[in-house]
């Protein structure tokens, strides 16, 4: 905490005196320097929930062309003109978002690049507005209340909103969303069963990038006093992705490092390119080229490599009394009703007329060779696949048609390959099953009044990971941890979600024995204690006939039998689905 | 201005020859996407490689970009070596390989300096434009052939961003001219068309069926396909996906160079012409998915045809319009295309 406060310090009193005592020339870099830093903060946080986006110069100049307008022909104050550019660009990019972010895989990068080059043309061709190619000049410069600010001045500005965006996008980077955005960047399947609203996380991350540019573009407006669409052109946004991916995309730091560097690394390439070389002024362009393809396949993780941010303190466990998870009373009884469930993919048919109940207070098992449709069950009743015929049911309400709503009537599972949101702590993987008991958004992050619920929430992670017997690994990157432990850290992340079913699919796969035990001991007491309806989908035999009060065997998508364990055991049908028939 | 039956006629058949132009560039853009699940932003850049290239060759002069093929493939060549001699493989088999790769373009490229027959010539244009494939192949997806397909994306980001200015570098800023095949112009109801043109459009149909015929009917073609959807299971099936990668690179190379020396006729070779073409052949690939052979051609006359009748409407907001419409196309793709997993 003394270090990091030291380096705020330190790093503000070196910037303000550059500021003060640099030539302008330098001054005036250092302001271009912020302009990217902005930018790049609501860039690199739009990275890190995977979505890709190839015309944010598009914005950049949407930004700095309506500030200018508003100002120099509508002659509106600049703070008034500077808001009325990002409140427009946020509303064009809510309107983009939602017609593109739906958009899977290499598709979204294709749109932005699309529109940002549509947008770049309409930049020159719209001559009567913009002045078009010939660029538009006598910006009024930046004032406030009368005071105009100069070329210092306006850097200091710069670099006090690049400040409070440091600060805000730190607090939302640690925050629910953060989580939610690395989840989704992780696994959106995942994301989606712990309740986050995938589409409607990526549109609002989406228009806060936006904002951020558009509020970028109005200070460069009113730094350079000049515009021409060459600056807001294809080139332009692929710059802004090297800043981005040179930074690194693991913290906001990596976007003001990234930011910075750039802007270091171009001058330093101009002098070199165009005075010592003596080449044509595009070949910067082949470094920088040659940088984002070496970052991308050795250093992914950019400078961010070699610089370590603590990850956040969350509050650390309170020692002496057991904190049990809010809603550990006993839970009413609901039971999973799955009735004459049919799934068809094309021809095959992966489940045939499927009816099973997992009762509450009950552990039920269900086995089967492989391939039986365990899977496939799995996914039904978890909403992640619309059942093609028949119906499910919880505590006698229809199951909801999302995963996102399914969760919150209740049911959590775990998968069978771990998903894990490998960049965060194992407590953070944990908090994001609390995600649907969670309220704080964008805004009441950035502006930190999300401190109480994130407490209340890593004290419950710290509760739910004690549960598991996991509370000392709480703050370790999870991927550190063995595969048995990391399937515990998947059931604490599904009590996090306070379910009444339970649905774990294969968690004692990779477990050695005594965790095994622990695992077993976990879920009697939640039968016992919470009333919980717990499904275990298993192929450990010993395991799920020593601790299954009730059991269903499925064989290529049928129920072959069902009863307590010691009668499936002695069923013909079951042993010769297993082991052969006799000849 | 009003827009009669002799207008849009002249548009539409303007619009068609213009989409002839993108056809092979969309062809190259879903053979690289359906065989590496790359999305090769850069692919336009080959048609300025390709028109550059041959224009040198018609100088009788040799085309600069051999030298940087050259030290590519060296270096592409120490890379195997050592990946060779890390597996305990024998090293004279890439030696054998790149050796005999060098010597065929070597020998092209002389024959071409010294006699004058224009086939030769963009045969050893294409050669060359097509060798850059493999080396860019090599040197930014084999690494890590796994990552991710944003990884990809930027990746081709950075390949374009070297290309580009590499042309200019390689060339400088001037046009050179190119003459095309045939001057002769053949009329359909009163609007003259360009024989370049026809050529064009008659080499990318046949381009589109060879290609979909390969990939669908013939097992070499499954074979390119399976490594592309799931590398670990190709290799087991001893598909080499490898050599896959790399020859998809050097078809779609070829083929972007090839009309790139189509092109060249009709706008003049200079170091611009490829990227917003390149662009626009997206648009039209995109029809298909980015997987789809004869969508893709579809969707780039349809390009070509927007592009000529929104060039009549207004000719600033052309490229404007003309982008706009991935964005209906992609969204038509996403709901009513089959599920498409990354």
């Amino acid at each position: 905490m003394h270090s990091t406060k030291s380096i705020l310090v330190g790093t503000t009193l070196v910037l303000a005196t550059m500021i003060a005592a640099l030539p302008t020339y330098y001054a005036g870099l250092l302001a271009l320097a912020g302009i990217h830093a902005i930018v790049c903060l609501g860039l690199s946080f739009l990275l890190a929930a995977g979505q890709l986006s190839l015309g944010h110069a598009a914005f950049l100049g949407t930004g700095a062309y309506a500030a200018a307008i508003l100002t120099r022909d509508a002659g509106w104050p600049p703070l008034l003109a500077l808001a009325a550019a990002v409140a427009g660009c946020a509303a064009l990019a809510c309107l983009l978002g939602h017609l593109t972010l739906r958009l899977r895989g290499h598709y979204l990068p294709l749109a932005t690049l699309a529109w940002g080059m549509a947008i770049h043309v309409c930049f020159g061709a719209a001559t009567g507005v913009t002045g078009g190619a010939s660029g538009l000049p006598d910006i009024p410069a930046f004032s406030l209340h009368g005071a105009v600010l100069g070329t210092r001045a306006m850097t200091a500005l710069t670099w006090g909103v690049v400040a409070l965006s440091f600060l805000a996008f730190c607090r939302i980077h640690r925050g629910r969303i953060g989580r939610a955005a690395a989840a989704i960047k992780s696994n959106p399947t995942m994301a989606s069963a712990f309740g986050v609203d995938v589409a409607a996380v990526k549109i609002r991350i989406f228009v806060l990038s936006a904002a951020m540019t558009a509020l970028a573009g109005g200070l460069y407006a009113f730094y350079m006093q000049f515009l021409s669409p060459g600056s807001f052109s294809v080139g332009a946004s692929f710059n802004l992705l090297i800043m981005v991916v040179l930074g690194g995309v693991l913290h906001p730091l990596g976007a003001l490092l990234g930011a910075i560097a750039f802007t270091g690394l171009e001058i330093g390439a101009q002098y070199l390119v165009a005075s010592l070389l003596d080449l044509p002024g595009q070949m910067e362009s082949m470094l920088f080229g040659a940088i984002l393809i070496a970052a991308l396949l050795r250093w992914p993780n950019g400078l961010m490599t070699w610089v370590r941010v603590p990850r956040s303190a969350a509050a650390p466990a309170m020692k002496g009394h057991a904190v049990s998870p809010a809603g550990a009373d006993r839970l009413p009884a609901r039971a999973l009703r799955v009735e004459a469930v049919e799934k068809h993919f094309g021809g095959l048919r992966a489940l045939q007329g499927v009816s099973l109940e997992i009762g509450a207070a009950r552990i039920t098992g269900l086995i089967g060779p492989n391939g039986a449709g365990k899977s496939t069950l799995f996914n039904v009743m978890t909403a992640v696949l619309p059942a093609t015929r028949g119906r499910i049911t919880l505590g006698g309400e229809p199951l909801a048609r999302t995963s996102a709503q399914v969760v919150r009537q209740g049911v959590a599972r775990t998968f069978q390959h771990v998903q894990l949101v490998a960049e965060l702590s194992v407590l953070e993987n944990v908090m994001l099953g609390g995600y649907i008991h969670g309220r704080a958004g964008l805004l009441a992050a950035a502006l930190g009044r999300d401190r109480a619920e994130e407490r209340a929430l890593a004290a419950a992670a710290h509760a739910a990971l004690a549960q598991v017997g996991l509370a000392a690994e709480a703050g370790r990157p999870v991927a550190e941890l063995t595969l048995g432990s990391q399937r515990l850290v998947e059931v604490a992340r599904a009590l996090m979600a306070h379910p009444r079913v339970l649905l774990l699919d294969e968690p004692a796969a990779g477990l050695r024995e005594p965790e095994k035990r622990a695992l077993v001991a976990l879920m009697r007491r939640l039968r016992d204690e919470r009333g919980m309806a717990i499904l275990l989908v298993e192929h450990d035999m010993d395991l799920v006939m020593g601790c299954v009060d009730y059991l269903f065997v499925l064989n290529y998508g049928e129920l072959l039998s069902q009863g307590a364990s010691a009668e499936v055991q002695r069923d013909p049908a079951v042993v010769a689905a297993y082991l052969g028939a006799e000849a | 201005m009003t827009m009669d039956a002799l207008t849009s006629l002249f548009l539409l058949v303007d619009g068609l020859t213009n989409g002839a132009v993108y056809s092979l560039l969309g062809l190259s853009l879903v053979l690289v996407y359906t065989t590496t699940r790359v999305v090769n932003i850069a692919q336009g850049e080959y048609i300025t490689f390709g028109a550059l290239t041959y224009a040198s060759f018609l100088e009788s002069t040799l085309a600069p970009v051999a030298y940087v093929v050259a030290a590519g493939g060296a270096a592409c060549l120490l890379l195997d070596l050592r990946r060779a001699r890390h597996g305990q493989r024998s090293l004279l088999r890439p030696l054998a390989g790149y050796l005999g790769a060098f010597l065929a373009l070597a020998v092209l490229c002389m024959l071409s300096l010294r006699l004058p027959f224009a086939g030769l010539r963009m045969l050893a244009s294409a050669a060359l434009v097509a060798a850059l494939g493999p080396i860019v192949y090599r040197l930014t997806v084999e690494p890590k052939p796994d990552s991710s397909t944003v990884v990809l994306v930027i990746i081709g980001v950075g390949v374009a961003m070297i290309l580009h200015p590499l042309a200019l570098l390689l060339w400088g800023p001037d046009p050179r001219p190119v003459p095309a095949l045939s001057d002769a112009s053949l009329a359909f109801a009163g609007i003259g068309v360009g024989a370049q043109s026809l050529f064009i459009v008659a080499i990318s149909l046949a381009a589109a069926l060879a290609l979909y015929l390969f990939f669908r009917h013939t097992l070499a073609g499954k074979a390119l396909r399976a490594a592309s959807i799931n590398r670990e299971g190709a290799e087991y099936c001893g598909i080499p996906v490898v050599f896959a990668g790399r020859l998809s690179y050097f078809l779609a190379a070829a083929l972007s160079g090839l009309s790139g020396m189509l092109l060249a006729p009709l706008v003049t070779a200079h170091y611009e012409m490829g990227f917003v073409v390149g662009l626009k052949g997206f648009v039209g690939a995109a029809m298909g998915g980015l997987i789809n052979y004869p969508l893709s051609v579809a969707g780039v006359f349809l390009v070509g045809a927007l592009e000529s009748f929104a060039s009549f409407l207004s000719s600033a907001y052309r490229d404007a319009l003309v982008f706009a419409l991935v964005i209906p196309i992609l969204l038509w793709r996403n709901r009513g295309g089959a599920a498409h997993d990354e």
